[in-house]
């Protein structure tokens, strides 16, 4: 059945675009695109038919003239805010797999699995990778219904996600009873409450700074020109409790292929194929300073407290980082890590000390596919 | 039992597969099933005569309704390939057994359309042979890795039913689950 | 057969599905031959895939009657159903009906029937699960993991059916006929239970833990089978054992006991492991516990008896009960000391008889001469006594090793009770005050060994090391054993293999006690050594006559003997007697002192004349043409023999100035010549002797029927007497030295110590022998004096002064 709105189909393309100029502006870019195509697929002017829409409901011109108002402002957004996913969800127990191309190709193969089938296909995924299984379950009611609604799948989640982290011992075991009286069997809550570590992908700082550029003299520029400076601190964890650290002006891009275990034998490699290829190379002298990877070890509290100590520039000191493991957002869980204190410890003399955090700006999650590869798990 | 007896399997098509019997103990409903149809020598003195079992020569017949001829066909070169190999025991969930990459023979031998493999998967449940169910289930897992859920609709041909704002709703409460 | 008759469990089950309808009808058939029909019907293997594939159909292919999400409060929280419930709930009314309608045939007992249906229901159960595997697989694994604990598996489901319907409801005449069947056989009625078990293992099968379904659960089999088997079998033989004991008494009850022991604990192999423990516990209660005062009371008969292998069958049956076997062994000890005791007290009786008989029998001077060695009055034979003490312990270490396995506590119980009886008998300790004698006797008893008295061989070593282990007070051994010793060595006969014995023992002494034990006994040896050097080096000198002296002046057979003090003071006693040397010895005399100062400088050389021997070969007193006479006699004796060469007639006053002995050592020294009657003494009568007119005469010719005379032997010194307190106050000093050097060590390590502490150390460190809280007092006392320690001001404290 299918459980389509009577919306009309130039409507529901405008809805779409407008999703997908939403998923646009705030970075998701490859779902963006996704609902784009799928909005032209339903009226290939919807872009036009948009435009219309948003002029609509612009502001009269004279009003806009301290500059081009942000996006978002203006546009509609869909109304999730009445919709119980939970209660939304229960409502496709009886969903079934509809043809994507109705009449003419009728056969769905995999139809003909039991739900105890497919749920066994979705724990798989959970265990193997987990946006498969997300996606896959993004498919379809049936699909959302059976990956994302049954109490079991939180809890196979709960247990791969905290099995794998790297809990200060003292604290980790004082905490199970804590943790069983809290949450109980509610592993949904718990994974919502309770912090982790992600492994798969990396942790980004992104700071930028100003330095005042030099003026022409004599310039009666009324603006002082000024250098923006970008740069970004990575961290990588691994579950065996070894992390990896950089601080470097190098984009994510150009970091990402190098942050695995053998990240030596990479740079190496990196030089070699810069030397022989015609490209302009990565790993140059003056570049080579910023493929300063560090490695150290973390543990995290059971309140998600983490604690990074890893080598650093400095020959006889360990540097300490303190970091809190916080949600990004109401929807985004345990993706950013809030800087507490960066500190060090001189192990000559066991004297410790901090460094200022003014300039700094809290980690992102950045989720990385690559690192997911069986092949490429270190 | 001096010589094993003969065991036939029958499919759904009416064809007739005769096998051994470590091939055809893969699977653990034909295995229970010899178990409680040929009971031990030591229990056949036993008056406990609900067994069909006339005469031993006779070869036991089992007839499996649920699959056909092709798929079973499939299933057989499965188990005869393993039939010296000892799966451990599959009791214990072991979840870190279950996400270890699919063993490449595996992988090769199911590269079959997408029809014969969701059969081979339900005939493997049917039949309880967790290996191959197994395996199955991570060929499907590969089939979806990398996609975008647009592209796995496209694959299994099944159309979107959500409506944009139950799927903007869905897609928002679970997305941080992807990241682990 | 017809279903019409189940009605649906509550809710969740969807009406009028006509699906679930046909699969049921067409599977219900297979159930009911699998479980077991009246034709008891064969299960094929066509029979067999169709119901599982039925199943498999109903549970796969109905998605579109996917059961409703169950949602609860909380995200996260909600459940997908999957297919099965309606099959399980109509499977688990049918086994409900099935059950009810199986019946006993006609002449069967309950539990025959039981049995039966049991074992043919836990095949089909068995089958059925199997066949129905499916729904196991994924509903009632799915259901149980969201937490529904009232689902269980097809076998489960199975035996909890049976649970409820055949066997509560059957209990009390199934446990009634199970204990009957039990009874019977304890009365030896039948032979076998025979599959009895089977029925008591389902006890086992029905117990289920609602959590895990794979762990074994045995409330069931406890809760309605083993309380009431072990209160039963506690009735069963309280009765029976009473009676037994009081009809065949307890010997022969101490087969029986250990009989029933062993059928019961054979019958466990009927029960489940867990009932091992209490079974055991009842059994040893009411066999073994309840009775073990009166098996207990038959230990001393049977002991009089010899009847060892009763009693190790009596020790075998207590000693299943840890808490039986000490008394037990009391009574051992008690009895093994009391028996030691008697055989001394008996011993004692013979001896004294004897001594009473010989003392009015004999003459006194053949008594003198056939026991001089003995004290006047003592009558003890040290021989007889340590080999009493011996047999008594031999005797039951073989017991111990006979009746009791050589245990080590029994071991134990019999060294206690031998060191007791060894250490404080009617003859060690006349009175209870009196020092144990034990050790004296004991070192007399080596003396005898090493004096060729008695055979030596291994056997009398280690004799005598067993009695010596077990006294108490080692230091007198050790005093007493030096004297004899002292003895041995002075008689100047031993030969290498003497020494080599004598060797075997204090090697023997040492590794039981310690090296610092037989130090001094060792320098003995030393000593005796030295001096034969000693004598070989004055032989060469005074063969060496360059320097113009002339040997004949000297006594060329000189056997020296330079003995330390500290080691052999027994030998000084009487050395200081006054005594004027022969003017023919002086020059030897003067010799080996000078000889001895030369290589010794420095040292005291004291001799001890009363220790002296002469042999004398004797020319003019012989019959003609007979060989000249050998005298043994004294360095006294010598010297009142000398003046005779002059003159034939001297008297007492005469000798005595010539001599310059005292009266009463020229007394004991004049007898012998006198008895033996090489002088003449005129007046006779030995208390003449000392008259100072009274005149001696030598004989012109002797007499006796040997050549060789021995006259130092019938030297009998006065005070002989004072020799065994004397000895005894060396002991004292001894452990008194002892007890000091302890209590040093001890307060030198802790610098302060209280004094029930101080004692309590003391009494542990010491082992050669057992001091008393009034010695270690003294000692202290002592001490204080001394200045080694001080007490502490509320006096409760010592202190070591450094």
């Amino acid at each position: 059945m299918r459980c389509n709105s009577k919306i009309s189909p130039t409507q529901y393309a405008i809805s779409l675009f407008e999703v997908a100029a939403a998923k646009e502006h705030v970075g998701l870019l490859s779902e963006a695109a996704e609902y784009y195509r799928k909005a032209y697929k339903l009226d290939d002017k919807v872009d036009k038919q948009y435009r219309t829409k948003l002029l609509e409901k612009l502001p009269p011109l004279e009003k806009r003239k301290d500059g081009i108002p942000k996006v978002d402002h203006r546009f509609v957004r869909l109304d999730l805010s009445k919709i119980q996913v939970q209660k939304l969800l229960s409502t496709f127990s009886e969903c079934e797999f509809e043809p994507r191309d109705g009449e003419q190709n009728p056969e769905i193969p995999i139809a003909i699995l039991p739900d105890e089938m497919l749920m066994y296909i979705l724990k798989l995924l959970q265990l193997m990778n987990a946006p498969a299984w997300f996606n896959l379950s993004m498919t379809c009611k049936k699909m959302a219904y059976l990956g994302f609604y049954d109490s079991r799948t939180w809890k196979v989640m709960a247990k791969s996600v905290y099995s794998k982290q790297v809990y200060r011992i003292e604290e980790g075991t004082k905490y199970r009873q804590i943790m069983r009286k809290k949450w109980g069997r509610q592993y949904l809550k718990m994974l919502r409450e309770r912090p982790f570590i992600k492994y798969r992908g990396v942790y980004v700082s992104t700071v930028i700074t100003q330095k005042p550029g030099g003026r022409e003299e004599f310039s009666s520029s009324w603006a002082v020109p000024f250098r923006m400076i970008t740069y970004y601190r990575y961290y990588r964890f691994f579950q065996d409790g070894s992390s990896l650290k950089l601080l470097t002006i190098l984009e994510p891009s150009k970091v990402i292929p190098l942050l695995y275990k053998n990240w030596k034998e990479l740079i190496k490699r990196q030089e070699l194929e810069d030397k022989e290829g015609s490209n302009r190379p990565l790993v140059n002298s003056t570049t080579k300073r910023w493929y300063n990877i560090y490695e150290g070890t973390f543990s995290i509290s059971p309140e998600g407290l983490l604690i990074v100590k890893s080598e650093g520039s400095q020959r006889d000191w360990n540097f300490i980082d303190r970091l809190q493991i916080e949600n990004g957002g109401r929807y985004s869980r345990h993706d950013r890590l809030k800087w507490i204190e960066m500190g060090y410890i001189n192990t000559l003399n066991n004297e410790p000390g901090t460094f200022g955090l003014e300039s700094e700006k809290d980690f992102k999650f950045m989720r990385v596919e690559e690192y997911a590869d069986p092949a490429r798990r270190v | 039992m001096a010589k094993e007896r003969q065991i036939v399997i029958i499919t759904s098509d009416g064809d007739k597969f005769p096998v051994e019997r470590k091939v055809a103990e893969k699977s653990i409903l034909i295995k229970n099933m010899l178990k409680n149809l040929l009971p031990p020598e030591d229990e056949q003195e036993d008056d406990d005569s609900d067994v069909d079992v006339d005469e031993d020569d006779e070869p036991i017949e089992i007839p499996t309704q649920n699959v056909r001829s092709a798929v079973m066909k499939n299933i057989l070169e499965w188990c005869e390939h393993y039939k010296d190999y000892e799966f451990p025991d599959d009791e214990q969930d072991d979840d870190s057994k279950k996400s270890a990459p699919i063993d490449p023979w595996d992988s090769n031998f199911l590269n079959v359309d997408q029809e014969m493999l969701y059969e081979i998967i339900l005939a493997a449940n049917y039949l309880n042979i967790k290996p191959l169910l197994n395996a199955g289930c991570k060929v499907v897992a590969e089939m979806i890795r990398g996609k975008s859920p647009e592209e796995i609709r496209k694959t299994f041909n099944i159309v979107n039913d959500f409506t944009p704002e139950e799927e903007a709703a869905i897609r928002r409460e679970n997305e941080w689950a992807e990241d682990r | 057969m017809s279903v019409a008759t189940i009605s649906s469990p509550e809710g969740s089950i969807k009406q009028d599905d006509p699906f679930l309808e046909k699969t049921w009808k067409e599977i219900e058939p297979a159930i009911h031959i699998i479980l077991g029909d009246e034709k008891n019907s064969p299960l094929d293997s066509r029979m067999y895939t169709q119901t599982y594939s039925k199943v498999y159909n109903y549970c796969t292919t109905a998605s579109t009657r996917r059961p409703p999400a169950v949602s609860k409060d909380h995200d996260g929280k909600g459940t997908v159903k999957l297919v099965g419930a309606e099959l399980y709930y109509k499977l688990q009314e049918y086994l409900k009906f099935y059950l009810e309608n199986l019946k006993q045939k006609g002449g069967e007992t309950f539990l025959q029937f039981y049995i039966r249906s049991w074992q043919r229901y836990l095949i089909g159960s068995t089958r059925l699960n199997d066949v129905l595997d499916y729904i196991n697989r994924y509903w009632v694994a799915k259901e149980r993991a969201d937490g529904h604990r009232e689902i269980y598996d097809i076998l489960s489901l199975c035996l909890l059916s049976w649970r409820d319907y055949k066997f509560h409801a059957n209990l009390p005449i199934l446990m009634k006929q199970i204990m009957e069947q039990i009874r019977l056989q304890r009365e030896n009625k039948i032979d076998s239970v025979g599959n009895l078990s089977f029925a008591i293992k389902s006890f086992v099968l029905l117990g289920f833990d609602v959590n895990d379904l794979k762990k074994q659960n045995l409330s069931v089999y406890i809760n309605d089978f083993e309380k009431t088997f072990l209160t039963e079998t506690f009735n069963f033989y309280t009765e029976e054992s009473g009676k037994y004991i009081q009809e065949h008494g307890v010997v022969n009850y101490l087969v029986k006991a250990q009989q029933r022991i062993d059928e019961e604990l054979k019958r466990l192999e009927e029960l489940n492991d867990h009932t091992r423990r209490p079974l055991n516990d009842v059994l040893n209660q009411v066999l073994i516990t309840n009775h073990a005062a009166e098996i207990r009371a038959e230990l001393t008969p049977l002991l009089d008896e010899g009847r060892y292998d009763d009693i190790r069958k009596m020790y075998h049956l207590l000693r299943r009960v840890p808490m039986t076997v000490g008394p037990l062994l009391q009574s051992f000890q008690e009895y093994v000391k009391q028996q030691g005791l008697v055989a001394v007290n008996q011993l004692k009786g013979r001896l004294q008889a004897a001594h009473e008989a010989e003392q009015t029998n004999k003459s006194p001077v053949e008594h003198h001469r056939k026991h001089s060695r003995h004290k006047k009055g003592d009558y003890v034979d040290a021989k007889l006594y340590i080999k009493t003490l011996l047999s008594v312990y031999f005797k039951f270490m073989s017991v111990v090793d006979k009746a009791f396995d050589n245990s080590e506590v029994f071991v134990k119980a019999l060294d206690c009770a031998c060191r007791s009886f060894i250490n404080a008998n009617s003859i060690a300790t006349p009175t209870s005050r009196s020092k144990s004698r034990t050790p004296d006797l004991l070192a007399k008893y080596s003396d005898d060994i090493l004096r060729h008295k008695e055979n030596f061989g291994n056997m009398s070593v280690d004799e005598l090391m067993s009695v010596f282990k077990f006294i108490d007070d080692k230091e007198s051994f050790e005093v007493w054993y030096r004297r004899y010793l002292s003895k041995r060595l002075m008689s100047g006969s031993m030969s290498p293999e003497d020494e080599e014995r004598e060797e075997v023992i204090i090697q023997h002494l040492k590794t039981s006690n310690s090296i610092e034990y037989t130090t001094k006994i060792t320098n003995m040896f030393n000593d005796i050594r030295i001096s034969r050097e000693l004598g070989r080096y004055y032989r060469e000198a005074i063969s060496d006559t360059t320097d113009g002296t002339n040997s004949q002046q000297f006594v060329t057979n000189l056997e020296p003997r330079i003995l330390d003090s500290s080691s052999w003071n027994a030998i000084f006693r009487g050395s200081n007697e006054s005594f004027m040397l022969p003017s023919e010895l002086i020059s030897t005399q003067e010799k080996f002192e000078s000889i001895y100062r030369e290589r010794y400088s420095g040292r005291q050389l004291n001799w001890i004349w009363n220790r002296s021997r002469i042999e004398l070969k004797v020319n003019n007193l012989s019959r003609p043409g007979r060989p000249p006479y050998h005298f043994t006699v004294t360095l006294f004796q010598y010297s009142i023999l000398s003046p005779f060469n002059e003159k034939d007639t001297m008297t007492s006053y005469q000798l005595m100035e010539k001599t310059a002995l005292p009266p009463a050592v020229f007394k004991a020294n004049m007898i012998p010549f006198v008895r033996n009657k090489l002088l003449v003494q005129s007046p006779v009568g030995e208390d003449q002797i000392t008259n100072p007119a009274t005149s001696f005469t030598i004989v012109n010719e002797y007499t006796s029927k040997r050549i060789k005379v021995n006259f130092a032997a019938g030297v009998h010194p006065a005070d002989i007497k004072n020799e065994s307190s004397e000895l005894n106050e060396e002991v004292e000093r001894r452990h008194h030295e002892l007890l000091k050097a302890c209590i040093v060590r001890i307060m030198k390590a802790r610098k302060q110590c209280k004094h029930e502490r101080l004692t309590n150390e003391v009494f542990q460190i010491i082992d050669r022998f057992k001091p008393t809280v009034g010695d270690i007092k003294k000692a202290i006392e002592v001490l204080i004096d001394e200045q080694y320690l001080s007490r502490s001001d509320d006096g409760s404290t010592y202190i070591y002064l450094s």
